[in-house]
């Protein structure tokens, strides 16, 4: 079957009643299960796993897709009205979005998010397509090497998102990464901090660790300061906010491309979470934008940055999974699995022996993506009531879903405890100065860091200068002081203007 | 207002009767085994070769079993596989509660650390799967043959840091077929290896043989030899490490196998144990496995201790460079 | 009381920081490279912070920002009656509460508990009000995990729970 054949006979099989009844359906447990912090998409699809075994593996694929390509969005929702990451790449969502909800403008948060997740899924798509006949070349790309420098590329984003005080923030780096050494170091194995804590063995797991970062940490600021409502004031006028939004996304173009292919690179590679991806765009659109010192006081360019990376990052990680049989990410992995259950064998063949099931999983995700986009549209408005509801009412039912969530991400109750204790940790820092940013981008890719650092050395027996004597990582070196030195350079320009 | 405390009562008493339900599901003592729904408890993330398993075989159990009863698989993860085969111990023997743990890797962890708990203590269910593991490397490497690997020094193998199955196997390959290995840790897992190794990062890689299929098949890896006692029928040109004389090496394969918690009354263990016989029967099931290359090879009682004791005995050499 | 709050929570952070580095030397070499140094780094860094807070005109030199000279401090203002010290002997306590009885009795028991005592006692919301907000929550949780998920939850350590 050629590309475009079983490109146009899964399209037909896609408007089928039942698959798009099973696209829907997947959609809306995406959404659902996206909302909710510590269920992601991966409990999701295992939930469906038993359930779509006697189907015919096409529509089990739509159902899947369904799920994958509406979660990101789901998790969105949950981030910016009550800071709470419902996903792992939602996380510097937050930054942004919830701002704009504490300012009253939770609607136009949601438009961005809606109308960036949306055209950011397809980007990544158009990207994936484009890239199915060098897939093999594709993968071969990224060793040790060009990881690191990807990696050293979001941890510099340490040192420019350490706002008022530069040593506070420096230190939650260094706290950041304190914390991801806990556990068996990845090279040695040898357990660091906890030997005696089987508990700690396997490192401080992501979702409890966000969950106290964001959503606990809310809640006990909210307690203490006795606000009653999240969003400060209301914005009446005539732009009901949500459209706005979705123009945002068109004023911020630049960013909105730059952030959607830096996505999709990094889910291209296998081994780097979604978290990663949401991340490095965050801090490279920060980076380079005209106005960085707005970023994390809620700025419609943050939430650009963040929503169309990680739904970019998608398509990006279908290339190695559906192109190699090299999971791109969790839910791809668990995507995986889905192939075996169906009795598909996954791996260099799958693309030439069952296209049609590859296509089928590409116009799933784009229709999950439509419906899920067009929902958040239409449902703004409604959603946006909750920066209006009462606090008192808020917090409980926010610690209730975030503590559950905490526990079930892997039927853990240690986690639960966890997230307490990350949630109290967080407000203290909050309290005193910290910005959280930087100890949770360096909990995210300390560890990464230290893996891709030691196993270049190993694979290149020992040579330091491994790091320079490939194109792709010397190219990213350079690229990385030019992005480290540029502030610097462009405040010294300002303060002449000033002058 | 008297609507207002009609209200009241109304919620209050819903809740109330929710909760007393909720609180009232385990008190499933009686004669007629199974009365409620079994856990399987998978050890390791969604997505893996141990979930795929479970959650192909527990469905097909529960047809097995009388009162159609569901068997449901949860992970819990942690600790490498240990906190999941630690909540089996801790679990009541009530039959209630079933687990898949990974051997060797259970058995390396329980020699190597203080795990707390003795895993010999766990009622054997049954070994369901065997995944036969061969060396692999790129189809244009230079290394063809075990002399290759024996006459090079310094081969890079691939693999996850010391604690998982895969370090062990790496480690206790190379010692017992005498090779000179270098090994690069800190790879997730499989997925990460295979672009590794076309890479030219690492020389080689202990990887799952049936698993790869699809790879043997595209060209990209080779297969050098397999760890078994005979060759494979998927790779009938492969020798194994038996006809290269180093039959010790077959130990180098991961048996996933079934526990109760200790102390599991017999009728019960029975009872369950004869729903894996006919699950293992299930036309379906096998349909599937061949389908795919999922396989299937399902051991009880003497035999499968008979595994489980090999596996402590050779690994128990290694004990301190596993440490 | 802020200042002292602020020097107590950086000796914390200055203590901590040095217990893993010191742990971290008794490592192998590849082991610990990384928390070594990154730990060498922040324990520096949390020194000046502490030194900081007991001198202000120290801490005056790290006020410093990539981007603008100007300072970003939005210090929320709160209502005028409010109490911050009330405020948060509440949310140590109710959150303390919620993880020990979760972790103790279980969802079933914890989830109704702590939302009608927040609502309730905190939230000075009426009692329907409280009542339906509470069995809303729990039939939510109970609901998805419970009946659609066939997903068990955590019933307590007191309730045969296994940690």
């Amino acid at each position: 079957m050629g590309l475009f054949e079983a490109m146009t006979v899964a399209l037909f099989k896609a408007f089928e009643l039942q698959n798009l009844l099973y696209v829907s359906l997947g959609t809306i447990i995406g959404l659902v299960f996206g909302c909710l912090p510590g269920l992601s998409s991966v409990v999701g699809l295992s939930l469906l796993l038993p359930l779509t075994f006697g189907m015919d593996p096409m529509s089990g694929m739509f159902l899947y897709a369904g799920v994958m390509g509406a979660n990101p969005f789901g998790g969105s929702i949950s981030a910016i009205l009550i800071n709470t990451p419902g996903t792992a790449v939602n996380v510097a969502t937050c930054f942004d979005g919830y701002p704009m909800t504490q300012r009253g403008e939770a609607g136009r948060a949601l438009g961005i998010s809606a109308t960036a997740s949306g055209l950011g899924a397809v980007f990544g798509l158009v990207i994936l397509i484009l890239l199915i006949p060098v897939v093999r070349q594709t993968i071969m790309l990224f060793g040790p090497p060009e990881f690191l420098m990807f990696i050293l590329f979001g941890l510099s984003s340490i040192v420019v998102a350490s706002r008022g005080n530069m040593i506070k923030g420096l230190l939650g780096g260094g706290l950041g990464m304190l914390v991801a050494c806990v556990g068996r170091s990845p090279i040695t194995g040898a357990i660091r901090f906890s030997r005696d804590i089987q508990y700690f063995w396997d490192g401080i797991e992501l979702i409890p660790f966000v969950i106290g970062m964001f959503a606990l940490s809310e809640v006990i600021h909210l307690t203490v300061t006795g606000k009653t409502k999240i969003a400060t004031r209301k914005i009446e006028g005539k732009i009901s906010g949500v459209w706005e939004g979705v123009k945002d996304v068109f004023r911020y173009k630049l960013c909105f491309f730059r952030s959607s292919a830096i996505g999709t690179l990094i889910g291209i590679i296998p081994g780097i979470g979604g978290a990663t991806a949401n991340f490095i765009a965050y801090t490279v659109a920060m980076q380079t934008s005209r106005h960085p010192e707005k970023f994390g006081t809620g700025t419609p360019e943050g939430v650009v940055a963040a929503e169309s990376a990680n739904n970019a990052k998608e398509g990006g990680s279908l290339l190695p999974t559906v192109g190699f049989g090299i999971p791109g990410s969790v839910e791809m992995a668990v995507l995986l699995g889905a192939f075996i259950l169906h009795g598909l064998v996954p791996g260099p063949l799958l693309i030439k022996e069952n296209l049609d099931i590859v296509w089928a999983i590409i116009w799933g995700l784009v229709i999950s993506n439509v419906l899920a986009s067009t929902f958040g549209l239409l449902a703004a408005k409604i959603l946006v009531r909750v920066s209006f509801i009462e606090v008192s009412i808020i917090i409980p039912v926010v610690a209730a879903i975030s503590l559950t969530g905490a526990y079930a991400n892997r039927g853990s109750i240690i986690d639960m405890l966890m997230a307490v204790i990350f949630g109290f940790f967080s407000y203290f820092m909050r309290r005193n100065g910290f910005p959280v940013i930087t100890l949770v981008i360096g909990f995210v890719l300390g560890k990464l860091a230290e893996v891709s650092f030691f196993q270049s050395l190993m694979v290149s027996r020992g040579d330091y200068f491994v790091f320079f004597k490939r194109p792709l990582p010397l190219t990213l070196f350079l690229l990385l002081l030019v992005v480290l030195v540029l502030p610097f350079i462009r405040q010294k320009g300002r303060q002449k203007e000033s002058s | 207002m008297r609507r207002k405390s009609w209200q009241v009562f109304l919620v209050g008493g819903l809740a109330l009767m929710l909760m007393a339900s909720a609180i009232n599901t385990h008190e499933a003592y009686a004669e007629n085994y199974p009365e409620k729904d079994i856990l399987w408890i998978i050890p390791l993330r969604a997505g893996g070769g141990y979930d795929t398993y479970s959650r192909r075989i527990a469905p097909v159990m529960s047809k097995y079993l009388p009162n159609k009863v569901n068997v449901g698989a949860k992970n819990i993860t942690g600790a490498g596989g240990v906190t999941g085969v630690s909540t089996v111990f801790k679990s009541k023997p009530d039959g209630y509660t079933i687990g898949l743990a990974a051997y060797p890797g259970l058995a390396v962890a329980s020699m190597t650390m203080d795990i707390g708990f003795d895993p010999n203590q766990l009622t054997p269910l049954a070994q369901i799967a065997v995944s036969e593991q061969a060396l692999f490397v790129s189809s244009k490497s230079k290394l063809k043959s075990l002399d290759d690997l024996k006459k090079t020094k310094g081969v890079r193998l691939g693999t996850t840091s010391r604690g998982a199955s895969m370090f062990s196997f790496s480690l206790v390959a190379s010692k017992t077929l005498g090779i000179d290995s270098e090994l690069v840790t800190g790879y997730g897992g499989t997925s990460d290896i295979i672009p590794a190794i076309m890479r030219g990062d690492v020389d080689g890689a202990v990887l799952n043989l049936t698993q790869l299929k699809k790879y043997i098949e595209s060209g990209d890896l080779k297969p050098l030899f397999t760890f078994t006692s005979k060759r494979h029928e998927l790779t009938p040109d492969v020798p194994c490490v038996s006809e290269l004389g180093v039959p010790e090496a077959t130990v180098v394969q991961d048996y996933k196998m079934l526990f109760a918690p200790p102390g599991l009354p017999k009728d019960r263990l029975d009872i369950l144990k004869k729903a894996l016989v006919d699950s293992f029967n299930d036309k379906e099931l096998l349909e599937w496995s061949k389908k795919s290359s999922m396989p299937l090879e399902l051991k009880m009682d003497a035999e499968m201790k008979a595994e489980i004791d090999k596996m402590t005995k050779v690994y128990g050499q290694y004990k301190e460079l596993l440490k | 009381m802020k200042k002292k709050e602020g020097i107590v929570f950086s000796a914390l952070l200055c203590c901590l920081v040095g217990v893993a580095l010191v742990s971290s030397f008794s490592y192998n070499l590849k082991t610990r490279m990384v928390p070594v140094i990154v730990g060498s780094g922040s324990l520096i860094l949390s020194v000046m912070i502490l030194l900081g807070e007991l001198i202000p005109r120290f801490r005056q030199l790290f006020e410093v920002d990539l981007f603008t000279r100007d300072k970003i401090v939005s210090r929320e203002k709160l209502p005028g009656k409010w109490d911050e010290k009330k405020g948060l002997s509440i949310a140590v306590f109710w959150v303390l509460l919620f993880a020990v009885l979760l972790f103790l009795a279980g969802f079933n028991v914890a989830v109704p508990v702590c939302v009608l005592i927040y609502v309730r006692a905190f939230g000075r919301q009426s009692w329907p009000a409280s009542l339906t907000v509470t069995a809303m929550v729990w039939v939510f949780i109970f609901g998805l995990f419970q009946i659609i998920m066939d997903y068990k939850l955590f019933e307590g350590i007191l309730f045969g729970g296994i940690v």
